[in-house]
């Protein structure tokens, strides 16, 4: 575990000095950050303006909510993305082999690599915003709330994570396909929105199949308070249940494919 | 006990195939028919504690694939092979952290950090203790003289830079085994001989193990005391370097300088004439007929002196991958 900690540590100080190496492109990358977050904003404001409540989801409410998004978004673009682009491109080079000749878990170390710092940005303006809508809904942020919270972030963060170690490995099987990571962001837009507003059939799927509703809406749920959002007592448990379940799946899809990857499968 | 064993060692790739022109094509989307490629077929061999060997083969005879099933990459489809005592498809960190394989062609740098960091992240990855880390790698950075290079971003390295720099990561964990996968392609003339330098004393000094495959002869010939050939996935010899034109060449070459002028001598009946001049001549005839070939010079010329001897090593090479062994 010290080990795994110190690797990731030395991996993220790499990212750093690169990062650091790019100053100017920093300041871009932070100005069209908080541009996008205001254009998400103002969407929240012209909906509103109309209607004061979509099924259940009042304009402070959708504030944590696309505060909750935009975390998860930079998250996955912070760690996830560069990772899983890379592991990808090594299956269609070949440079995997390099990954395969280390003495380290090779799950492992494909997932770690690479961290798009300037990605903070998203979590702290997401964080921000999200903790604000709680503040103005329950004019408290309550320490339950905001641990439970923590919890399905982990949570979310580990199904995004078996969802796109999964993309990754398919790769294993059908090397040219180079667009598969469309796949994710075309269905993970729908969680702009909280699934209650999708027809009933639509918000199984998104919780059951596609578990947007893990990714997004409960999390955002969660620090509302747990009335009326969809969100049960045992809704962290049941998240962790799902998150164990997708990266078991995730990890096993993996291995395979390695294990195709150096002809062990024949 | 040698280091590397290999037994009856054999893969197979199963590789999808189709026939040229619009309907195959359409029929092999829904029916697709799969060829089976030998790579490697039934290959033996020992190599000991400390010895360089050559890998010589034309493109695709099963040398990189060789190279993978050692380092672990690939599992083969039978036989087998023990480096170190360890199964290398086992890929058992122990033993992934007494090896290194390089690769020429394929790049383990990061391509937009300097080279720096590519080091200090393998020698965490590799759990190195700071002192060792940096006694290595000051080592390595003198020896291959790339300080001034280590840190600038990859990306703007010349091929040389980078390919020393890709040796340097490679070695930081001292491995005791050393797959080398044409280490010198694309490189100039001069920097290869200085890669071969390198090479040739880490050898010495840590007494490594080292298998090395090349496209030029000139890295096997320097550096290689033991060669083995391999061609459509067979070993076709396994020995000394001077020893590898005796056996495999088909031909020898016989030299002879003239007292007299040839005068329209048919040398042509006799063999290949690679040297004619009016009283120097060079022929290449089938080994089998170098006595007749000789006896009968002797006879017909006024020879004053008369050698005969094995083809140049590129030519053996060139010729029996040409398809013109004698196997």
């Amino acid at each position: 575990m010290t080990r795994a900690l110190s690797l990731i540590s030395v991996f993220v100080r790499v990212s750093v000095q690169n990062f650091a190496a790019y100053r100017f492109e920093f300041f871009v990358r932070m100005f069209v950050s908080v541009g996008h977050l205001l254009a998400e904003l103002l969407a929240v404001q012209t909906i509103f303006k109309n209607t004061p409540e979509i099924r259940g989801w009042q304009k402070e409410h959708m504030l944590v909510l696309v505060g909750v998004f935009r975390m998860i978004a930079g998250g996955i673009r912070m760690v996830i993305v560069p990772n899983m682009r890379r592991v990808m491109e090594d299956i269609r080079n070949g440079t995997l082999d390099y990954v395969l000749l280390k003495p380290l878990d090779a799950q492992f170390h494909v997932s770690i690599r690479e961290f798009v710092i300037w990605r903070v940005t998203d979590l702290v303006l997401g964080g921000s915003l999200a903790i604000y809508g709680s503040y103005l809904t329950l004019h408290t942020v309550p320490f339950d709330k905001f641990i439970l919270f923590i919890l399905m972030m982990v949570a979310a963060f580990t199904i995004v994570y078996a969802i796109w170690l999964a993309l990754a490995a398919i790769c294993f099987w059908l090397i040219r396909l180079e667009n598969i990571e469309m796949l994710f962001w075309n269905v993970f837009e729908a969680g702009r929105f909280p699934v209650q507003i999708y027809p009933a059939w639509l918000q199984t799927g998104l919780t059951y199949i596609f578990p947007l509703a893990f990714i997004v809406t409960f999390p955002a749920a969660s620090l509302l308070g747990i009335s009326g959002k969809g969100i049960t007592p045992t809704m962290p448990a049941i998240a962790f249940l799902v998150g164990l379940i997708a990266i078991i799946l995730a990890s096993m899809l993996f291995r395979i494919g390695l294990r195709r990857y150096a002809g062990a499968s024949a | 006990m040698p280091q590397i064993s290999v037994q009856n060692l054999a893969k197979t790739f199963r590789v999808p195939e189709r026939e040229g022109g619009f309907i195959a094509s359409v029929r092999s989307i829904f029916k697709r028919r799969h060829k089976e490629v030998r790579a490697v077929d039934g290959i033996h061999f020992t190599i000991d504690e400390g010895e360089i060997v050559g890998f010589l083969g034309p493109n695709g005879a099963g040398k990189t694939t060789t190279l993978k099933i050692l380092s672990g990459l690939l599992h083969p489809t039978s036989g087998e092979a023990r480096v170190m005592g360890h199964i290398p498809w086992k890929r058992e960190s122990e033993y992934l952290r007494r090896i290194s394989m390089l690769m020429g062609q394929r790049t383990q740098l990061h391509w937009d950090l300097p080279a720096i960091d590519s080091f200090l992240v393998h020698g965490s990855i590799y759990g190195l203790p700071k002192e060792q880390y940096r006694t290595t790698l000051d080592e390595l950075v003198a020896l291959l003289d790339i300080g001034d290079v280590l840190k600038k971003q990859v990306r703007s390295l010349s091929l040389g830079e980078r390919m020393k720099c890709e040796i340097c990561v490679s070695l930081l964990h001292r491995p005791s085994v050393l797959f080398l996968d044409e280490p010198t392609i694309g490189v100039d003339i001069a920097m290869q001989a200085r890669i071969r330098e390198f090479i040739r004393n880490y050898n010495r000094q840590h007494g490594a193990t080292i298998i090395l495959t090349s496209h030029y002869m000139a890295d096997v010939t320097a550096l290689c005391k033991r060669i083995i050939v391999i061609d459509k996935g067979h070993i076709l010899f396994d020995g000394p370097l001077p020893e590898l034109s005796r056996k495999l060449a088909p031909f020898k070459v016989i030299k002879i300088d003239l007292d007299r002028d040839l005068n329209g001598y048919d040398l042509a009946a006799l063999g290949d004439v690679l040297v004619r001049e009016e009283r120097k001549v060079s022929l290449r005839v089938p080994k089998g007929e170098a006595a007749s070939v000789t006896s009968k010079l002797l006879t017909d010329l006024a020879v004053l002196d008369l050698t005969i001897e094995d083809p140049p090593i590129e030519d053996v090479i060139s010729r029996v991958f040409g398809g013109e062994s004698t196997k």
